[in-house]
């Protein structure tokens, strides 16, 4: 008896024991700093070019570097070109990297194949599972030096899928407007330049105003407000050819354009009629259609990615505040309610959050995030005097304009605020920022 | 085993009580049984008769009264005789009384003498009956105690297990919740956060871990359906590695396989 109790306790302690439940850990916490990345200098194998070596070779590792670091989302870690570089992953000494406080690795690598085209490879690399295959391991054949900087975005794009799990905005492209004023004259540019600010090209200039550039859905046209001869027309220009195409030169206000998702239509505002009133105009049929009447004005539509309904920025409450018409009843319902002026909507690709240019309690016009679902406001840029918000393709970024040593530049953000850049763009005033659509597979 | 020497004992009282009765009713029947010895004094005659006294008249008369006399005489002889008799008679019968009383005395005596001995036989069965039952009694109290004793053995036997378990278990509470902290302290010092992430993004991961605290593998156990997310979760743990790990097995095994829930926290 004694000893069946003792066998008994026995049991009891080492089943307890044998039958250890998995320990459970919740963990929230966690460093806010960015995905840590080391990005080395693409190695170059042309002994013979020094300079192009140094010009070009170096630019691909720094165009990624640049464009992961002003994601807002990575850390970007510098590395020192010398001889104990890794060539591939096999060489990469973990302990290193680790002690570096780096997460990732890239390395890659440019191959002259002659006649000026070059391979291009590079390996991204996992430090804490370097035993793995590198988590990406690509190689472009005959590249030119020229394309080396789309190839650096799209290596950025990679980079940025593959360990955020969403699609990178680095080959996207922007378009603004610059005003440069000179004695005789002011010269309004329309220019189209890389997401990062870089690579700018003007499309289109005149002496006269030009404003409210809007990308087509297929990256491929640019819609924008004319004021040639002192009266505004609505046109676009083809990227590829530079062709421009008038599509409407009413009497009165022609402006704010904004392609349908399908960029068969395009929403705009046009006042032959008395107020600036909300028009779709089929860009097929050329039929147009009044959207919104009434004696207030309807401005900046913007299409609900659903195609189904546009946003837009009324003064019919009194006070400016975005509204939203559904195209097939035209009936329109408010959405903002903070505050006292809410302008220039534009909506997430998911279309859960809006964002607009909000004048804050202090009156500063700052770029203003709302939740849709819960009504929630949140002010994401410091500034005085923003202007023009427009969202990155991928929803995670918010180019805009803003003021900064008396002039007009262009700022970025995230879309929780955390992070802000101004884009180097070139000098002189530049204003009313468009992102482009996603333009090369992602 | 209590009911059963507890009856047992009980069954051997009432035995020998019974028995014990049954012995003082068979000898208390003597007594009762026994008549009652009475002595009469009171039947002697003659004790209190007056003698009556003659007067002589004539010759006749005193014939008559001769023979009156003489027959008066012989009355009276006779009288005399009769008492004398009766005397006799009394005198024996006070013999007999006498020895009647004597032979009551021994009877009585002897009669005295077995109650003496009954008394003390009943007195000493008493006695043995008192001795048998405080006999029964230590020996019952002794199981009781000795039964006690185990009891409170075991139940002390008990309570210091218990106590043992329970200071085990919560020394083992104790170190693994350190460790918990410890680990969770760890994955959190090391991992990155990122607002690339959807806020209600979470993901479960397993993890195997070494006696040295090094990581054997680790499992997705529940996706957070980004990839990349899981990777990155993943990356904070083996960032971590090696854990801190005990050198006492029994901890270890209570250690080595751990469940991280990642979410992502106000940021």
């Amino acid at each position: 008896m004694k000893y069946s109790r003792f066998l008994l306790i026995f049991i009891a302690l080492y089943s307890s024991v044998a039958m250890a439940k998995p320990l459970y850990i919740e963990i929230t916490g966690g460093q806010n700093i960015g995905i840590p990345i080391a990005v080395a200098p693409f190695s170059s194998v042309v002994p013979n070019d020094p300079i192009e070596r140094a010009v070009e070779v170096e630019n691909i590792s720094a165009i990624i570097k640049n464009d992961l670091q002003n994601s807002g989302h990575f850390k970007t870690l510098s590395v020192a070109n010398d001889a104990n570089l890794p060539r591939s992953s096999v060489d990469v000494k973990p302990g290193f990297w680790k002690n570096y406080g780096a997460e990732n690795l890239l390395i890659g690598s440019i191959i002259p194949k002659g006649n000026g085209v070059y391979d291009v490879s590079f390996q991204l690399i996992d430090i804490y599972q370097d035993k793995k295959p590198p988590l990406l391991n690509v190689r472009f054949h005959n590249r030119t030096p020229a394309q080396f900087r789309a190839l650096a975005h799209f290596i950025s794009d990679m980079i940025f899928k593959k360990l955020t799990g969403v699609r990178g905005f680095f080959s996207t492209r922007i378009a603004y407007i610059t005003v440069e004023r000179f004695k005789n004259e002011t010269v309004h540019t329309l220019t189209v330049a890389d997401a990062d600010g870089y690579n700018d090209k003007p499309v289109v200039s005149a002496n006269y105003p030009l404003m409210s550039p809007r990308w087509s859905p297929d990256g491929k046209k640019i819609a924008f407000v004319s004021f040639r001869g002192g009266r505004s027309s609505i046109n676009a220009v083809s990227l590829d050819t530079g062709k421009i195409e008038m599509l409407t030169r009413f009497p009165g206000i022609n402006g704010a354009p904004a392609w349908s998702p399908d960029g068969k239509k395009l929403a705009l505002v046009l006042s032959k009629d008395g107020a600036p009133k909300l028009y779709v105009l089929d860009l097929i049929s050329r039929d147009l259609r009044q959207l919104t009447s009434g004696g207030a004005i309807d401005t900046e539509p913007f299409w609900h990615p659903d195609g189904q309904s546009i946003l837009f920025t009324s003064n019919r409450g009194g006070k400016p505040q975005i509204y939203r018409v559904l195209l097939q009843t035209s009936e329109v319902t408010r959405v903002t309610f903070n505050g006292n002026y809410n302008v220039t909507p534009s909506l997430t690709p998911d279309g859960k959050q809006l964002i607009m240019l909000h004048q804050s309690e202090k009156g500063a016009y700052n770029i203003a995030v709302q939740d849709l679902s819960s009504g929630k406001l949140k002010i994401i840029t410091k500034a005085n005097l923003d202007e023009s918000p427009t969202l990155a393709p991928n929803g995670m970024m918010v180019l805009y304009g803003t003021r900064e040593t008396d002039q007009n530049v262009l700022g970025a953000v995230t879309l929780d605020g955390k992070f802000r850049m101004r884009l180097p763009v070139q000098d002189g005033n530049v204003k009313e920022p468009a992102w482009s659509p996603f333009l090369v597979e992602g | 085993m209590h009911a059963f020497r507890l009856s047992k004992s009980l069954i051997l009282s009432i035995t020998l009580h019974v028995m014990f009765f049954a012995a003082l009713f068979t000898t208390m029947a003597f007594e009762v049984k026994q008549p009652p010895i009475i002595i009469n004094l009171a039947k002697n005659p003659g004790n209190d008769k007056k003698i009556v006294q003659a007067a002589l008249i004539d010759k006749r008369a005193v014939d008559l009264a001769n023979q009156r006399r003489v027959a008066e005489e012989k009355l009276q002889q006779e009288k005399i005789l009769e008492q004398q008799r009766i005397v006799e008679l009394a005198q024996q019968e006070a013999e007999r009384a006498k020895q009647a009383l004597e032979l009551a005395a021994a009877l009585k005596a002897q009669q005295q003498a077995m109650l003496e001995q009954v008394k003390q036989e009943k007195a000493k069965k008493i006695q043995e009956q008192a001795k048998l039952e405080q006999q029964l009694q230590m020996k019952q109290q002794i199981a009781q105690q000795q039964h006690l004793v185990k009891q409170q053995k075991a139940a002390a036997l008990k309570a210091q297990h218990d106590r043992i378990v329970a200071e085990h278990h919560t020394m083992l509470e104790d170190e693994i919740e350190r460790y918990r902290a410890e680990f969770a302290a760890a994955i959190e010092e090391n991992r990155v956060l990122s607002a690339v992430f959807a806020k209600n993004i979470r993901c479960k991961l397993k993890i195997m871990l070494m006696p040295d605290g090094s990581i054997l593998n680790i499992k997705v156990l529940e996706s957070s359906g980004n990839v990349a997310y899981d990777e990155m979760s993943a990356k904070a743990v083996y960032k971590s590695a090696p854990f801190p790990m005990p050198q006492d097995q029994e901890l270890y095994k209570q250690l080595r396989e751990v469940i991280l829930s990642f979410k992502n926290g106000e940021q």
